[in-house]
């Protein structure tokens, strides 16, 4: 019995071994090429057309693997050290150095010319001139960019201020365009009136998100970042006096009652869910259309009694400089790379399926269905074939498919196409990306995108996020002196750090 | 006898008390928000009751097959991991338990593994040369012993009588009928703590779903609820709700859903841990002493 089982063992044992030396290669040399892709959601595409169509027009099975939200990066770098990646996966907030990096020690597959893929092209056109410099080296290009049509008429921000036009009509302070005063004077109205019958405190003038403290710091200066060029030169901004006088404005806010008196300690997300909750008066957010929508459906579903439309606007706002305010952005949102260990043919297959993706056709078949079937084009302009509901709304198939998307792009920019949202919706959005237009657009410094400086690396995050909060403790438990006094001496604390930061940067 | 209540008995009780209102009140709060709406629950955040329940964060979250697929995948990986474990644990400790030549390399070789591991990376490739990437058992195979627990049953199969073995040998017993017939039905105390471990091992087991699996239907349903508490999390910022599936983002109260998953997952652990506790307490000690 002893020597049966031993010899057993022993056998389990070389079948371990075996079977332990045996890898899944991916032979890209089989009828059906499998083509994996890293992303976010995964839902069961079997039923799934699109699926389908899409698999059978390039001869391919595409898979996707989930990366989960909270854990991408710690799944993205076991991918880059074990060599177990996916064939297009997604890679998001590197850093330039970790492009570089990376790069170097062959982990980024370069992109070949995009003169084959036209689409690609003109799409990485579209994406200038931030995204070469973000994603290429010496002329290479190492990570596509998802393109992010969010503003049809260019490349800014709809950073927006959303308010309660309902409870300013009551208090009689309704206006079609608002300065940064009238805008506090609001707030504070709301505050002390609460015409939201939320009870007293309980209802709040201003909130925004945590960036809403940038908002009031930098009301006076023209630069959005920490740092920027003055005479050919960077500077840190917080040395300006318009840095101080920030800071005082926000004091004043906060002292009168404007502004929400537990800021220091929200969370991202808070205002906004306040907001939908009613429980404030005037919001900063932001505009895009996703957040937009977002912003809507939950004021909505939280508010059934009242009318999104007749209750709530965006602001017209006239900042202290006597204009509207926004910020230049880039026209997309993290990237993907391709997998170092794949062949040339599959390379190749990938960007046939990723241009077709950025075609017009493409971005139509993913998101309104077969060409034919679900949909069709009538004199330039698509009409769906989907599903009525009793109420004779159309109903949206939300194929899981529409996924495959994100191998191009974002497809915020498909909202303005998308027959179920309603028109009025999208007519705020798009007056707002075109009021922006007039705007005083803060121009973007990309250069700080991707500076990776020892110094900068090291220590520019750390003296914002000490800024942020220096500000937080100071507006609430000082006055107008102490907080001078002890900003100051937090600018001669930071003074020997941030000149190196300045001569990495300037040199 | 009745024992008056003094002063000092008074006073703990109240002291008590108070500790175990503190204790106590998260969780009811959790299991409120969980009930609440968002209006609700931003209006009076610390409520003792709710004004209106709503299921709507229980239905988001049986909505999504996620918590369903973990709860197969857990109760799978456990009771699996359990007898696999068990089966390898046992008879290892009861071979460590005799004395041969070389005994003590075996066992200082397996201490070993306890303070020095061969990496995450290495262990990550191991996992996907044996073609377990994607597969429950990933979640089985590659842990099956746990060098604490196989001390403590080592340890306790060492107290057990030689003479015994001795006896059972004299009338024909080999290794296997004496460890099956006479050592294990003696060392059931020790055996069931064992178990026990690896089940809540197994049970609370996320992190080896987070780095093998990628097909969610085979997520563990820790890992599934960490997703949730994530992704609620950071649904709020803007940049994340860009790029997360619309079903997520639209019309949820994130705090609401993270409440709901967390109890959902806690309740059973919470059915079964009060007839079990004594057995952890004991579980220490029991592999401890020798005679």
């Amino acid at each position: 019995m002893k020597k049966l089982l031993s010899v057993l063992l022993f056998l389990s044992l070389s079948v371990s071994f075996v079977m332990a030396n045996g890898q899944n290669e991916k032979t890209d040399n089989q009828d059906r090429m499998e083509i994996t892709f890293a992303w976010f959601d995964y839902q069961d595409l079997t039923n799934d057309p699109v699926y389908s169509y899409i698999c059978e027009k390039f001869n391919v099975d595409l898979k996707i693997q989930q990366i989960a939200w909270g854990d991408r990066k710690e799944q993205m770098n076991l991918a880059f050290a074990s060599g177990d990646f996916a064939d297009f996966m997604l890679w998001e907030d590197f850093t330039r150095s970790e492009l570089l990096n990376f790069a170097e020690n062959g982990l980024l597959r370069p992109f070949p010319s995009l003169d084959k893929y036209p689409n690609l092209k003109a799409m990485w056109n579209k994406m200038q001139p931030y995204a070469e410099e973000e994603y290429s080296i010496d002329g290479v290009q190492y990570a596509w960019p998802k393109f992010n049509g969010s503003n049809p008429f260019g490349g800014w921000w709809a950073h927006s201020v959303y308010y309660r036009a309902d409870w300013a009509k009551e208090l009689g302070m309704y206006k079609e365009q608002y300065t940064f005063d009238d805008m506090t004077e609001l707030a504070k109205a709301i505050a002390e009136k609460d015409p939201g019958n939320n009870g007293a405190g309980a209802t709040v003038g201003l909130m925004g998100d945590t960036w809403t403290l940038d908002n009031f710091v930098r009301a006076y200066t023209d630069n959005t970042r920490p740092y920027y060029k003055k005479n050919g030169k960077y500077v840190w901004g917080a040395r300006d006096p318009e840095f101080l006088k920030g800071i005082m404005t926000l004091k004043d806010a906060y002292d009168s009652g404007a502004y929400y008196q537990d800021f220091y300690v929200q969370k991202g997300g808070d205002a906004e869910q306040m907001f939908q909750s009613g429980l404030v008066g005037v919001h900063m957010g932001n505009g895009a259309p996703k957040s937009y929508e977002k912003q809507m459906n939950n004021w909505v579903e939280n508010n059934p009694e009242l009318d999104w439309f007749e209750s709530v606007e965006l602001m017209d706002l006239i900042w202290p400089d006597g204009q509207r305010r926004t910020d230049a952005a880039q026209a997309y949102w993290s990237a993907s790379v391709l997998n170092p260990f794949i062949s040339d043919e599959k390379v190749d297959k990938i960007l046939q399926i990723v241009d077709y993706l950025a075609s017009p056709e493409g971005m139509k078949t993913v998101f309104y269905g077969v060409p034919g079937e679900h949909w069709e084009d009538v004199d330039g302009k698509v009409e769906v074939k989907w599903d009525i509901d009793e109420d004779g709304n159309i109903v949206d198939p939300k194929w899981p498919s529409r996924n495959f998307l994100a191998m191009a792009q974002l497809a915020d920019g498909l909202i303005y196409e998308d027959p179920t949202k309603p028109a009025d919706m999208i007519d705020v959005i798009k007056n707002n990306y075109q009021n922006l237009e007039q705007a005083n657009i803060r121009p973007l410094d990309i250069y700080l995108n991707t500076f990776s400086g020892e110094k900068w690396l090291k220590n520019s995050g750390v003296v914002s996020s000490e800024q942020d909060e220096l500000i937080k403790m100071m507006i609430p438990t000082m006055d107008k002196e102490e907080i001078k006094k002890t900003f100051s001496e937090f600018l001669d604390a930071w003074e020997t750090r941030i000149d190196e930061i300045l001569a990495e940067l300037n040199s | 006898m009745n024992k008056k209540l003094e002063k000092l008995d008074i006073f703990l009780l109240i002291i008590l008390s108070i500790m175990a209102l503190l204790i106590l009140y998260p969780f009811y709060n959790g299991l409120v928000i969980s009930l609440v709406s968002q209006k609700e629950y931003l209006k009076n955040p610390f409520m003792l009751w709710p004004k209106e329940i709503t299921l709507k964060s229980y239905q988001f979250i049986f909505a999504t097959p996620r918590i369903l697929n973990g709860y197969k995948v857990t109760i799978f990986i456990t009771v699996i991991g359990v007898i696999y474990s068990m089966i390898i644990t046992v008879p290892l400790s009861y071979a460590m338990s005799k004395k041969f030549p070389g005994r003590n390399i075996f066992i200082n070789l397996i201490i070993f593994t306890m303070y020095f591991q061969g990496g995450l990376i290495p262990f990550y490739l191991l996992v996907k040369n044996i073609g377990l990437i994607d597969s429950v058992w990933a979640l089985i195979w590659p842990i099956g012993v746990n060098t604490f627990n196989f001390l403590i049953t080592r340890n306790y199969f060492q107290t057990i009588p030689p003479s015994l073995e001795e006896a059972a040998r004299i009338e024909g017993a080999n290794d296997l009928y004496i460890l099956s017939r006479i050592i294990i039905p003696l060392s059931m105390p020790v055996l069931v703590v064992i178990a026990l471990f690896y089940g809540v091992t197994s049970w609370n087991e996320w992190f080896n779903s987070m780095l093998f699996i990628k097909n969610p239907e085979n997520q563990s349903l820790q890992f599934a609820l960490r997703q949730i508490i994530q992704t609620m999390d950071n649904i709020r910022k803007e940049a994340v709700a860009l790029q997360l599936p619309e079903f997520l983002t639209k019309n949820q109260f994130s705090d609401g859903i993270k409440m709901a998953a967390t109890f959902i997952v806690m309740v059973p652990i919470m059915c079964v841990y009060p007839f079990v506790q004594k057995y952890f307490v004991k579980g220490i000690m029991v592999g401890a002493i020798k005679s």
